[in-house]
């Protein structure tokens, strides 16, 4: 099974799940193939590289960088025929949500690791481990699923990737043109220096309470 | 949307809701609190209403989950329908979320499923009657027009989803009980494509636990190895980089917490106070939990069966219909005295007594934070005060008084602050 993993920093952990669930497929929405260089895979790997002047995350919000990016491995997914796609959390957090609205998925969010079961006899299912505010959730069910993996705590090691091959791909080898990506939905108003300050607690015993009243116990 | 935990609703949620209740009387629009449950007794329908509409609430919107095993954690596929039929019959201008695990698998699929945008940790004030939206980054936003709204009409600006992080808001307080209905899916038709499989393709199949002591890092462990899993709760450090992909709260203890503005919560302790800090928070912990809100729902979860008639879902009219086409945004009925009302009161809202602060107030310098609350009781009788002026949709940046700032932005000390504590 071709298991689709977008390359971005922290993602560790999603190599790591993809590489036990089946064939990855390393894809990454970058401008040069450094990206990979975070990411300890081996050269047998296949690498993918998608890139567009339209997918500048400079000129947009990181919302709108996000619905287009989700637009383009949406796509992406569908050439490749996989119907399991890993993506580590982001800031913004829509990336996943957006590629499984487009691929009619099931999305599964603050995953922690998936394991593919199979008896032989039905089709493979997929187990989940999520994070959950009191709880380990364990979901089962499909195999086909976006997943959006918690980031790995552990820093990027830096590997050598000058010897491996990196498939590119532009717009049109996923059947999209720029009319196809989300038109910009936010525009920034103003730059402004908001400066939030936390909420005062002058003991622990007073921060454990909020926090209990948050759920955590 | 409310999130619950043993028959209480989380602190966080109650602040988005509280938020709520200031922008919608600010701005003018309808407050609808939505609570994804399984079932709910006919009695604690009506304790509902009063506790969520105590806390702001116009409405309150039960969504029923189709899938057939109950959750533990929530999560979008369970409520999908029901939320995407919430979002139908009452299109939302702000879609408002505590930023928990649940609200990061929830909000950013209905965002991608309404057509909307989506800011996770934003901040949605008002100034001058006037929206505004801000970014994580601090950047004020705005969302366009909707492409697809009729050009004959007004351009409507399209939905926008929220998350945002608990300590930010302060609780809205008021003494209105509100209706609370049912919100369930007409469509229940398992073979739609949109939802191949009731729950979305995966659902529950067990929980494992999920230690405190992996929730709530005080010190990152000695060894991080990539299959660590980031706490929800951690006290910033410098040795390791949590950002909000990861870490739901971030507190700052020492003392310059107060001057972060990168965390939630802050602890000023001095070094000898927090020499021992673990010893404290473990002794804290030890301590019963006092129950956060006055009203007793333990019973709110619990399913009667047959006595829940009205557990049924409607089809295609789940709201009495007064508010669902034109979305008005009539402020909250005042209760009605019972002295006064007469029995052909058109108004048959019922008397609810006033709530005290549901959460304790025993952190020094409570009076200070809580200053920002617009909403203080006004009179049993009176429709609460956010709805008439003085309402302040900032986050709280500032901590109430002058004097009560400066006294407690200076390090203080574990004895200090048992004295004020006794105190409060």
């Amino acid at each position: 099974m071709n298991v689709l993993m977008i390359v971005s920093p922290q993602c560790q952990r999603a190599w790591q799940i993809a590489s036990s669930l089946g064939e990855p497929i390393a894809l990454a929405i970058a401008k040069d193939n450094s990206v990979f260089s975070s990411l300890n895979m081996p050269a047998s790997v296949q690498r993918i590289r998608i890139w567009d002047e339209a997918l500048d995350p400079s000129s947009l919000h990181p919302f709108d960088v996000e619905a287009r990016h989700s637009a383009v491995i949406a796509q992406a997914a569908r050439r490749l025929g996989t119907s399991v796609v890993l993506v580590t959390e982001t800031q913004t957090g829509f990336v996943s949500a957006g590629i499984a609205e487009q691929l009619n998925l099931a999305h599964v969010s603050e995953v922690v690791s998936a394991t593919l079961l199979s008896d032989g006899n039905d089709d493979p299912q997929l187990q989940v481990q999520r994070r959950g505010l009191r709880r380990l959730q364990v979901l089962r069910g499909t195999s086909q699923a976006v997943l959006a993996v918690l980031p790995s705590l552990k820093p990027d090691a830096a590997s050598d990737q000058t010897s491996v091959v990196v498939t590119e791909w532009s717009l049109p080898d996923v059947s999209l043109t720029v009319a196809d990506l989300p038109s910009p939905q936010l525009q920034v108003v103003a730059q402004s220096a908001r400066h939030l300050r936390p909420r005062l607690f002058l003991s622990p015993g007073a921060l454990v309470n909020r926090l209990r009243s948050d759920g955590l116990e | 949307m409310i999130e619950f935990l043993d028959s209480e609703p989380l602190c966080a949620s109650l602040e988005a809701l509280g938020q709520a209740r200031r922008l919608g009387s600010a701005v003018g629009m309808t407050v609808y609190a939505l609570l994804p449950m399984q079932s709910v007794a006919p009695q604690a329908r009506e304790r509902l209403g009063q506790l969520l509409g105590h806390f702001g609430a116009d409405a309150v919107v039960l969504l029923t989950a189709e899938s057939p095993v109950h959750e533990h954690e929530l999560r979008f596929a369970p409520y999908a329908r029901a939320l995407q039929q919430a979002c139908e019959e009452l299109p939302p201008k702000l879609f408002l979320m505590a930023d928990t695990p649940g609200a990061r698998d929830i909000a950013p699929r209905l965002t991608a499923r309404i057509g909307g945008v989506f800011l996770a940790s934003g901040e949605p004030t008002c100034e001058h009657g006037v929206l505004k939206l801000f970014d994580s980054q601090g950047q004020q936003v705005m969302p366009c027009d909707d492409p697809l709204a009729d050009e004959m009409f007004a351009p409507t600006m399209l939905p926008v989803v929220m998350t945002l992080q608990a300590g930010r808001y302060a609780l809205s307080r008021g003494s209105t009980a509100v209706p609370v209905r049912f919100m369930a899916p007409i469509d229940a038709d398992t073979s739609s494509e949109r939802t191949p499989v009731p729950g979305g393709g995966l659902s529950e199949d067990h929980c494992e636990p999920f230690l405190r002591s992996q929730r709530l890092w005080l010190h990152p462990p000695e060894t991080i190895g990539p299959e660590t899993i980031p706490p929800l709760f951690a006290v910033s450090n410098e040795r390791l980089l949590l950002d909000r992909r990861s870490v739901h709260s971030l507190i700052a203890i020492g003392p310059s917490a107060i001057e972060r503005a990168d965390v939630q919560f802050a602890l000023p302790l001095g070094d000898d106070a927090a020499k021992d800090l673990l010893e404290s928070i473990d002794a804290a912990f030890a301590r019963p939990k006092e129950p956060s809100v006055e009203l007793n729902l333990s019973s709110l979860l619990s399913f009667h069966g047959d006595d829940d008639e009205e557990l049924t879902p409607s089809t295609g009219r789940s709201w009495d219909g007064s508010d669902i086409v034109t979305g008005d945004t009539a402020p909250r009925q005042p209760v009605v005295s019972s002295s006064v009302a007469s029995e052909e009161s058109v108004a048959p809202v019922p008397r609810t007594e006033p709530f005290s602060s549901p959460f304790e107030r025993t952190n020094a310098g409570s009076d200070e934070m809580w200053d920002g609350d617009p909403t203080p009781h006004s009179g049993q009788d009176a429709v609460p005060q956010a709805e008439l002026d003085g309402i302040d949709t900032e986050p709280i940046t500032e901590l109430g008084h002058k004097d009560g700032h400066s006294e407690a932005s200076k390090t203080v000390t574990s004895d200090d602050s048992s004295k004020r504590q006794e105190q409060s």
